[in-house]
């Protein structure tokens, strides 16, 4: 078995999950940040990719949503760039899920993606250069990782 | 499987399996690495193929009914399987076996590790003791361990039939057996019963004489091959007569005795049955 999206093995599928996308917009207008069906139809084929790419399968249509909603309210998003800030901060999170040995959940990736983000003016590189020590949710969420801060 | 089954698990499959995955992540997780996943559907399609071996007229049930079935019988076959392992630890022969002991204790806590529901296809623990007959490795999960187990239980049985202590003396002749060796225990025991009877002699009495091989080799060297096999179908047929083996025992002791015959040709064309009928 290749990575693979099992939700989006139909165009439709594809096309639902894109129009929940471009439906956060509600939210996201704001932060002055949108997505048009264009581009949420782009990032929901991206997801694809990155998942054969990065070995994994996906069998939930939310992740993007999960991101979006991570990540609307930093003040490094900007709407010049926002559809390639997603598309990139989707690949970082693939890398954390592998690199962490599925040690964190979906929620705690996000979570320290965002703080990773926001630490270094709004870029992903941070992100991927964590190691894996350091994506352990006991040590990510402890008192003691906040004062190491 | 047929063509409209197979087309059926296609259809099917990919659902059944996100349900698996959400479950297994319990909603922490929207993708899994792929060995993962293929593990969740192995995982899946075990259970699935079983339930149709043991009814086939429950192919046509919807997929996660058929799952469900087979984990049913997975569970049944785990119940079987623990009583297959307190015989199997009552029966132990008394000769030490560092392997057997390892092996079993990790089948004791295959029994508390084993996950029927997500991963039944898979056996989590080490089996290091060699049957004489290995358990064919494309049998899987629990049906793996209660074939291990029976085929374990066959070979107490044999050895069970002789004195431990002449067992122990045989093997430490054979091999300077200590225990800690991994050896088969009941494959060297069945032979050098047929070699008893080979010389004339009652099956338990395991060690040969230097004039017993001698005279053993002598009656085997005018042979030909097919006679020598005749030979031993014979004295096998005997010895396990006489040891009053059950027909389970029989045909598996039956078989190894069998499979002597090219070693013996080897042996007796060197000249030397010490290898195969210590003293």
């Amino acid at each position: 078995m290749n990575g693979m999206d099992l939700t989006i093995t139909k165009t439709a599928a594809l096309s639902a999950e894109a129009e929940a996308l471009t439906a956060l917009n509600d939210v996201t207008a704001r932060y002055g940040l949108a997505l048009t069906e264009g581009a949420a139809l782009r990032l929901v084929r991206a997801r694809g990719s990155v998942l054969m790419e990065s070995g994994r399968v996906g069998f939930g249509p939310g992740l993007i949503k999960k991101l979006i909603l991570a990540f609307c309210d930093s003040d490094y998003l900007v709407k010049e760039d926002y559809e390639e800030t997603l598309a990139s901060l989707l690949e970082a999170f693939y890398y954390i899920k592998n690199e962490s040995g599925e040690a964190l959940t979906d929620d705690e990736a996000l979570c320290f993606m965002r703080e990773r983000f926001d630490e270094s003016g709004g870029s992903v590189e941070p992100i991927l250069s964590a190691l894996p020590g350091e994506l352990n949710p006991r040590r990510l969420f402890s008192e003691e990782y906040d004062a190491e801060k | 499987m047929d063509a409209a089954f197979r087309r059926r698990l296609e259809a099917e499959l990919p659902a059944l399996l996100i349900e698996r995955a959400k479950r297994y992540t319990m909603g922490d997780a929207e993708s899994l690495p792929v060995g993962v996943a293929e593990r969740l559907a192995e995982g899946v399609l075990y259970p699935v193929f079983l339930a149709c071996r043991e009814e086939s007229d429950l192919a046509g049930l919807p997929l996660p009914e058929l799952r469900e079935r087979g984990v049913l019988s997975v569970r049944r076959l785990m119940r079987r399987g623990q009583l297959l392992f307190k015989q199997a630890l009552k029966t132990a022969p008394g000769i030490p076996n560092r392997a057997r002991t390892e092996t079993l204790s990790e089948i004791g806590a295959f029994f508390h590790i084993y996950d029927p529901d997500f991963f039944p296809q898979e056996i989590p623990c080490s089996i290091d003791y060699p049957l004489a007959e290995p358990v064919s490795e494309a049998i899987r999960g629990i049906e793996y361990v209660n074939a291990w187990l029976r085929t374990l239980l066959t070979e107490n049985a044999f050895l069970n039939r002789f004195p431990a202590g002449d067992v122990s003396a045989f093997l430490s002749a054979l091999c300077r057996y200590d225990g800690d060796l991994v050896l088969n225990l009941a494959s060297p025991v069945a032979e050098a019963a047929l070699g008893a009877g080979l010389t004339g002699n009652a099956p338990v009495s395991l060690l040969r004489t230097d004039l017993e091989r001698s005279e053993l080799l002598q009656k085997l060297l005018p042979l030909t091959t097919g006679e020598r096999l005749r030979l031993i179908e014979r004295t096998a047929d005997a010895a396990l007569t006489a040891l009053s083996v059950t027909k389970t025992e029989y045909a598996y002791f039956g078989k190894i005795m069998l499979a002597l015959l090219p070693r013996l040709n080897e042996a007796v064309a060197a000249g030397d049955l010490s290898g195969i009928f210590p003293g």
